[in-house]
């Protein structure tokens, strides 16, 4: 039976929700005063959908969809809005938020999109669960200098790595920052070989050659190339740009007092901070980072 | 100039506090550095002598990020002003630790206390 849990500090407006659900008998509903309640009886038990309003106390509903999204991905949210909520809402939406409804349109709206928003929800988590029994993947990419293509990459090494379970939460946002430093270093400074000292010097030199050898050969004939091999213990992602490299030993050590507010550097030194593993090839055009599982991160059966 | 995306601003007791409204990916270094050209025009503005980045939205950031918060020190300081940063995630401060960027600039619990922070 899927639990609904709604979410807002008005009674009449949790009383209207309940009435426009209730005749669906396979829904289970329970109820939060604000955000703040709705976190910690998620921390108790986890519902299959949030319905919640926007303006509340303490935790409101922007906040409360940023959290739902960071610890619990799996647990879609609708938002009830109101007029006036237009700004929030979108921003909501871009944020992680699964639909909303207008409490206007509850009597015509509510049933169909609380059903839609299960369904999908019910079918991501039977992938996600086939995804969890995975216990290998090895995977290769050439990418073009396309900086679009960086994210979606990087979020779907995230999510392969957090299937295997070779890192918790936190782990996972290191290796998203560690392997996009690691493919914008490739890009910018790697096949389009614009170095960073010109961007602490003239930031719109920089971006102008960027712009201009994305379609300048001999730099956009060049790929990213991205090799990967993943286990429940470790995942280790190679690197390489098409670029002529660089040497490792001249680049300053960011942290150094009198290299602080240089651009270079900075990058590599976040790769180093979250990987448990980082080393150039000699020419300095391929990175190989490895993440291995924390010995207190508990295994899969 | 398009609406910014990244962030949010405004101005309360002479200084402009600068919100990233989501986390900032090193991917969004190009419209970082655009919106950055926006704030450093700000900091022109005659009442605005000090600077407060509240990350409380900013889960994590990467350098682009970093490279935008020193562009706005180096000018604020420049005038004679202070900076301070605030809501400061764990891999946000771990960020700020390890580039030693802790060291540089105060590091406050609230929007409320860093702005007691850049005004002394």
């Amino acid at each position: 039976m899927p639990a609904i849990l709604v979410v807002d500090d008005l009674a009449a407006d949790r009383g209207l929700v309940a009435e426009y659900l209730k005749d669906d008998p396979e829904l289970e509903l329970s109820y939060a005063i604000d955000g703040a309640e709705a976190l910690e009886k998620m921390e108790q038990e986890l519902p299959d959908l949030v319905v919640t309003d926007l303006m509340m106390p303490k935790v409101d509903g922007l906040e409360l969809v940023r959290a739902c999204r960071r610890r619990y991905p799996l647990v879609p949210v609708i938002l009830m809005t109101s007029k006036g909520s237009e700004e929030i809402v979108v921003q909501a939406l871009e944020q992680g938020a699964a639909s909303y409804v207008p409490k206007h349109s509850f009597a015509r709206r509510l049933r169909s999109t609380v059903r839609d928003v299960l369904a999908v929800s019910i079918r991501r988590r039977s992938h996600s669960q086939v995804m969890e029994c995975m216990t290998r993947i090895e995977c290769a990419f050439s990418l073009e200098n396309n900086s679009s293509l960086i994210h979606p990459l990087v979020t779907y090494l995230q999510e392969r790595a957090s299937h295997l379970n070779v890192c918790d939460e936190s782990d996972r946002t290191r290796i998203g920052v560690a392997l996009e430093e690691a493919l914008v270093n490739a890009l910018y400074h790697g096949n389009l070989d614009v170095g960073s000292e010109l961007r602490g010097e003239d930031d719109r030199a920089y971006r102008a050659l960027i712009v201009g050898r994305v379609k300048e050969s001999p730099y956009c004939d060049r790929r990213i190339h991205v090799e990967v091999k993943m286990s429940r213990n470790d995942a280790t992602f190679v690197i390489r740009d098409e670029g002529s490299g660089f040497d490792l030993l001249a680049l300053p050590d960011p942290t150094e007092p009198a290299n602080l507010e240089k651009a270079s550097g900075r990058g590599l030194l976040l790769m180093r901070t979250f990987m448990d593993e980082v080393k150039y090839n000699d020419a300095g055009n391929a990175v190989t980072l490895v993440k291995r599982r924390r010995s207190n991160h508990p295994e899969l059966r | 100039m398009s609406k910014p995306t990244i962030f949010e601003t405004e101005i309360e007791n002479a200084t402009l506090i600068v919100a990233p409204r989501g986390d900032v990916s090193t991917l969004a270094g190009e419209d970082v550095h655009t919106e950055l050209l926006g704030l450093l025009d700000q900091l022109q503005l005659a009442d605005v002598k000090h600077v407060v980045v509240d990350l409380k939205r900013a889960s994590y950031f990467g350098s682009s990020m970093l490279g935008a918060m020193n562009a706005l020190w180096s000018r604020i300081r420049s005038h004679g002003g202070n900076m301070a940063l605030c809501n400061v995630s764990e891999t946000g401060l771990e960020i700020l630790q390890v580039s030693k960027f802790d060291t540089l600039w105060p590091i406050c619990a609230s929007r409320e206390e860093a702005l007691k922070d850049v005004l002394g």
